[in-house]
């Protein structure tokens, strides 16, 4: 189930990467794909999406090494609550937000495509 | 109904033996598919599947001399962990989540204008995760969320300038059918009759035997081959049958009626419509999540709008039926979409109560939106296992927090991290110190004198917890001091306080729910005293916090809607009340001693939340925490989907 799972999000990664260079130029070609046809860039700055998934977004590969994914969020997930290195109550800002406790829910990764891994 | 016995190969039989069926053998009458039918079947579905990839790939390769007989065992005990593993992941978590909770506010209450949603999905703590994240982009789908392995659609998530999330819901979509066995050729009939009388006419049931061979694997304990028999009887007007009885001697079959057989992958046209920007505002983010066939309350926040549709095949019933009851399967009180006289309806949706009917708001005056799986709205209708939507329910803890806030010097407007610290607070809160201890306080009155010192130093000890948190909102079981991530290493600031609680809800109850415990003592409540926190995160969803509430403030003569039999103690006396509430206290010190210092002390230990493997990642355990798995944190400025 997690083979699949992981080779389906390759596939999906692939597709973005793909659409990288048709973004890039601004415009959008997106008439046909339901009633939002006005303009758009689908990679603009609409707004702030993050999120946050305990522990994280892998599991181990095939060689039975844990992935760097496999666990990363925990802490952000545990500290929010548990951590003496959170704010004082009260004082948790929106800049504390990311990295700390959540991660941008952006459409594309943030650096590129370098943890995409051929399993 | 399913039926096991050993059985041997066929080749190696002797007379006499059950012999092994092929894998899987079908005597049908059906020409229907039952993949839906009954709920035997997916636990048989599942032993077929765990017998048919047996062995499991454990230990790789061995050399003959690896066999021994501990080594076998060693094996099965770890293979048997990994299924009790996915067993347990998979109890309760029905598409697409089990319990969730989700806060919005709508752009007035924020410092941007924009409204912020903080929400997501509590489907307990695997590892890996078994909700997959993903980012589908291209084809004209702009989409990133969540859904589970193998769907092909995010189901919770963020499109171009918008987010929506789910919750489960109550709703009552399933009826309890009394069918009027008849022999279809005419004769007497008995409870192992196959027909029943729908509109006058005998009509056959659907029957349906499967057999196949459960292979010996790791995961049994060394008994040979099983031959799994399933017997399957449906009523082609209602649903599967369950039972037999006879009702003033004659003979019925029981049958579940659920309004979304073989509905339930229909919901899917909602996410291909959400992924091709169908939800632009909220009217058609009701459109197309009235498309849902199971029942969820959903969330939806873009720059300008907040909004909630509850949605759900909802049965219209017929006049006279009290939902919560059996009723005849004769055809006289069907619901509406069987009145068409078809065998087998086609789903459509005009049939079900129409979206006009469904609880959902825009935009509401209060401008928030709380959900953590409480009633729908007020007044509608919750399925017959429901029995906690009531006065106290744990989405108060995030409303209070909400409020709170804005309450502050100065109306301070909300951030996306205030939401998000409304969320981690309520998601350490314990519902009983913030929704019923108070009222116990008030009865137990100011005058503590006929206490001892000690019974009256308790009493102090859950009034400071009670107040002990942000804005005066207290009852937390956590440490905020805490060295994070270290589940070993921790107490709760207010240890004791939640020891206490924790041994003092059960002699409450009895103290003064003697008549429900009556009616428990008989085996006949639905739903338990308490959903305690614990290792799978998700808790106060359901218990007699309501309840207690309730008798508390009619002893106290400040309720609104008193019970008409329940009360304080079964007594109109508030001090008879007052002296169980002494009594409870009483007994949970006689439990725990008089060294406040010595209560519980593995307390945290047990309730850490531990993620159960599904792989071969052992994270460590966590703190526990009453919080979405997959959680959103949404601030939309920009609204570009028209």
């Amino acid at each position: 189930m997690t083979t699949l799972a992981r080779m389906t999000l390759i596939a999906v990664l692939g597709g973005t990467l793909a659409l990288v260079g048709c973004s890039n130029d601004g415009s959008n070609n997106e008439g046909s794909g339901g009633s939002g046809g006005a303009g758009f860039d689908p990679f603009g700055d609409y707004g702030v999406f993050l999120s946050l998934v305990p522990p994280g977004s892998a599991d181990v590969n095939g060689a039975m090494v844990e992935d760097p994914n496999s666990i990363n969020q925990l802490p952000m997930y545990e500290n929010l609550a548990f951590s003496d290195q959170f704010p004082i109550p009260g004082e948790l800002s929106d800049d504390d937000l990311v990295p700390l406790y959540f991660k941008d829910e952006a459409f594309l990764p943030e650096s590129g495509f370098d943890s995409v891994r051929l399993i | 109904m399913l039926s096991v016995e050993d059985c041997v190969e066929p080749d190696m039989a002797m007379p006499g033996d059950v012999e092994c069926p092929n894998f899987y053998e079908d005597v049908v009458n059906d020409p229907v598919t039952f993949a839906a039918a009954t709920p035997a079947s997916s636990g048989a579905r599942l032993m077929s599947v765990a017998s048919s990839v047996a062995p499991f790939g454990v230990g790789g390769v061995c050399s003959p001399d690896d066999h021994t007989d501990e080594r076998l065992e060693a094996d099965r005990v770890r293979a048997l962990g990994k299924v009790e593993g996915v067993m347990l992941a998979l109890q309760g978590n029905t598409f697409p989540a089990a319990m969730s909770n989700a806060i919005l506010a709508d752009g007035g209450q924020t410092e941007l204008g924009h409204p912020i949603a903080v929400f997501g999905p509590q489907t307990g703590y695997t590892a890996p995760q078994i909700m997959m994240e993903f980012s589908q982009q291209g084809g004209g789908i702009h989409f990133r969320g969540m859904s589970f392995a193998g769907l092909p659609y995010v189901i919770i998530g963020r499109g171009v300038d918008h987010a929506f999330s789910a919750t489960s819901s109550g709703d009552d979509m399933i009826d309890i059918r009394v069918l009027r066995l008849c022999e279809e050729g005419g004769g007497e009939a008995t409870r192992d009759s196959t027909g029943y009388l729908y509109n006058g006419v005998c009509t056959p049931m659907l029957e349906r035997t499967d057999e196949w061979t459960a292979e010996t694997n790791l995961t049994t304990t060394g008994t040979p081959n099983q031959k799994v028999t399933r017997n399957i009887l449906r009523a082609p007007d209602y649903g599967p049958v369950y039972a037999t009885a006879t009702v003033n001697g004659e003979p019925v079959a029981l049958a579940i009626q659920r309004s979304s057989f073989f509905g339930e992958a229909d919901s899917v046209k909602a996410f291909v419509l959400t992924s091709r920007r169908e939800v632009v505002d909220p009217d058609s983010f009701f459109e197309v999540f009235n498309n849902i066939t199971g029942t969820f309350n959903w969330l939806y926040v873009d720059s300008e709008n907040i909004a909630y549709f509850n949605s759900g095949l909802l049965p219209i019933r017929a006049d006279g039926i009290h939902p919560d009851l059996p009723h005849w399967g004769t055809g006289e009180f069907d619901w509406q979409q069987t009145n068409t006289g078809t065998a087998n309806p086609d789903f459509s949706f005009d049939n079900f109560l129409p979206l006009d009917n469904h609880p959902r708001e825009a935009n509401p005056s209060s401008g928030y939106f709380v959900n953590w799986n409480n009633a729908q709205a007020p007044g509608f209708w919750a399925n017959d296992g429901q029995t906690s939507y009531g006065q106290v329910y744990r989405s108060d803890m995030l409303q209070n927090r909400l409020q709170a806030f804005r309450a502050q010097d100065g109306n301070p407007l909300h951030t996306r991290a205030s939401m998000v610290e409304a969320m981690i607070d309520a998601g350490t809160t314990d519902l009983r110190g913030e929704g019923v201890l108070p009222q116990v306080f008030d009865v137990l009155g100011d005058d503590l004198t006929d206490l001892s010192d000690f019974e009256q130093e308790v009493v102090q000890l859950m009034k400071d917890w009670v107040t002990h948190g942000p804005s005066d909102l207290g009852s937390m079981r956590r440490d905020r001091d805490g060295p994070g991530l270290d589940a070993e290493n921790l107490v709760y600031e207010d240890h004791a306080a939640v020891a206490f609680m924790d041994a003092w809800w059960n002699h409450m109850i009895d103290a003064v729910l003697p008549q429900i415990t009556a009616v428990e003592d008989l085996g006949a409540m639905v739903g338990g005293r308490h959903d305690a926190p614990g290792g799978g995160g998700s808790a106060f969803n359901g218990g007699y916090y309501g309840y207690v509430r309730r008798v508390l403030d009619m002893a106290l003569g400040q309720s609104g809607a008193p019970y008409l039999q329940l009360k304080c103690a079964d007594s109109d006396l508030p001090a008879d009340c007052r002296a169980a509430l002494v009594i409870s206290l009483q007994d949970s010190i006689a439990d725990l001693g008089p060294d406040m210092a010595q209560w519980d002390p593995t307390l945290e230990a047990d309730e850490a939340i531990d993620h159960t493997a599904l792989g071969l990642a052992d994270p460590p355990n966590i703190h526990w925490q009453n919080r979405p798995t997959w959680q959103q944190v949404i601030q939309p400025t920009v609204d570009v989907l028209q």
